[in-house]
């Protein structure tokens, strides 16, 4: 099963940001609404601000992270072969600009939010990920057991939770949502990082 | 196969309980979606049967649409044509409305006639109705016309009126999807200056999408992309 897009995608002029203001308001959230839609189809994580795909798929680990293909090919959401048509990269960091500022993404690099190249792409929130986990944990009766991220995120037992495979950050960006309702405690191992994760 | 004893034995069992489980609720949710079928049924048989009284009942006919919006009919089919209720157009009329609002800022306010009936397709609405509801909502919003230009009727839905220039505009890019400034002039002698601000006016009253190609601009007709 491929991924179906909409009409609009095959419309040459969407792919030219539109001079009128409002035009360019009504075209920009349909490209939100695409980009969201296309990056939760295939489980795509990362995003640069020139529309290429940095981290898609099951994650199994953060190493993967380093292994990108084509670093310099947009992703074909921003560029219809069929017609010939491709979104300039100005647009695209407007976009992805419009998107920080809405949290549909996050900034790679937590510090320097303005300056950021790198986004993670929220085709679920933070809140929803961290909902999911929550339920998966209490209704598996795991709630007040240590878990690692590895066995949340790629254990045999959440095999068929949307999360399975969640990029390892995006992961934290949730916990850290737990932490902070008081739903969850983080254990740090030597290095500072995250060990394990209790949720009650 | 050796009997397993233990809680190795309890595997196997947990299987089978899962299948049985799932497949008692998806029988349970098939009797459920066809008693709801024949439920749907039997309210449209209630409505035809009983048209008369639903049609001088107000507080019948309020009771017998909300049960209807309960298990999922569509009031536009409720108040079907060959009932003698008025609300299938009011009904229309606010579907019209709404469809034209959320897509204003798209095509500026214009929206062709065909484009409203694809939308509406399920409902059985065919042009006729949709002139009815205009000339309805007119007495309301003035604005609201329906304009032919060329072969196409749009409903316009802005209080700006279309100059000539603007129509003739409409005419062309409608046929062929896109136009450039320079087929413009070839085609109706125009001078150039004029035809390139004629298509930027358009383009800033909403009724034209801009498409940078090759160094080349084309202006296109929003309906095209639906």
């Amino acid at each position: 099963m491929s991924f179906t897009f909409p009409k609009i995608y095959n419309f040459p002029p969407f792919f030219t940001k539109q001079p009128n203001e409002q035009t360019w308001s009504a075209q920009r959230q349909q490209w939100v609404q695409l980009i969201l839609s296309y990056c939760r189809f295939h489980r795509i994580w990362i995003m640069n601000d020139r529309g290429v795909v940095l981290s898609q798929g099951d994650v199994e680990s953060e190493s993967l992270e380093d292994s990108q293909q084509d670093v310099d090919s947009t992703s074909e959401v921003f560029h219809n072969e069929a017609i010939d048509r491709q979104l300039d990269i100005d647009t695209i960091r407007l976009l992805f600009k419009e998107m920080l500022r809405s949290g549909d993404v996050s900034p790679v690099d937590g510090k320097s939010k303005s300056n950021s190249t790198q986004y993670y792409v929220n085709w679920n929130r933070p809140d929803d990920w961290a909902a999911m986990v929550l339920e998966w944990i209490e209704s598996t009766g795991q709630a007040g057991t240590v878990l690692t991220l590895y066995e949340i995120a790629n254990g045999d037992l959440s095999l068929k939770q949307e999360f399975h495979g969640i990029h390892p950050r995006i992961l934290e960006m949730a916990i850290k949502v737990l932490v902070k309702r008081g739903r969850a405690q983080i254990l740090r191992d030597e290095d500072g990082r995250i060990g394990g994760v209790k949720v009650q | 196969m050796m009997k397993r004893h233990g809680l190795s034995a309890f595997d196997n069992n947990s299987q089978q309980f899962t299948e049985l489980g799932q497949s008692l609720i998806r029988r349970k949710s098939k009797e459920l979606s066809t008693q709801l079928q024949l439920f749907k049924q039997i309210l449209m048989n209630f409505l035809d049967e009983h048209n008369d009284e639903l049609t001088e009942d107000l507080q019948l006919r309020n009771e017998f649409v909300k049960t209807c919006s309960l298990v999922g009919i569509d009031p536009l089919k409720i108040y079907g044509k060959h009932t003698k209720m008025n609300e299938f157009y009011y009904e229309l009329c606010c579907r019209i409305i709404e469809y034209c609002n959320s897509t204003r800022d798209i095509n500026g306010g214009m929206i062709k006639v065909s484009q409203l009936l694809a939308q509406l397709k399920e409902s059985g609405v065919v042009k006729e109705d949709i002139h009815r509801c205009v000339s309805m909502m007119q007495m309301l919003n003035e604005e609201l016309q329906i304009v032919t230009i060329g072969h196409h009727e749009y409903l316009k839905n802005v209080h700006i009126g279309l100059t000539k220039d603007q129509t003739m505009v409409f005419d062309i890019v409608n046929q062929i999807g896109s136009i450039t400034s320079r087929m413009l002039c070839d085609n109706l002698q125009w001078d150039y200056i004029k035809c390139e601000q004629l298509l930027q006016s358009m383009v800033s009253d909403g009724y034209l999408w801009v498409d940078v190609y090759k160094g080349k601009v084309h202006y296109w007709d929003p309906s095209w992309s639906v």
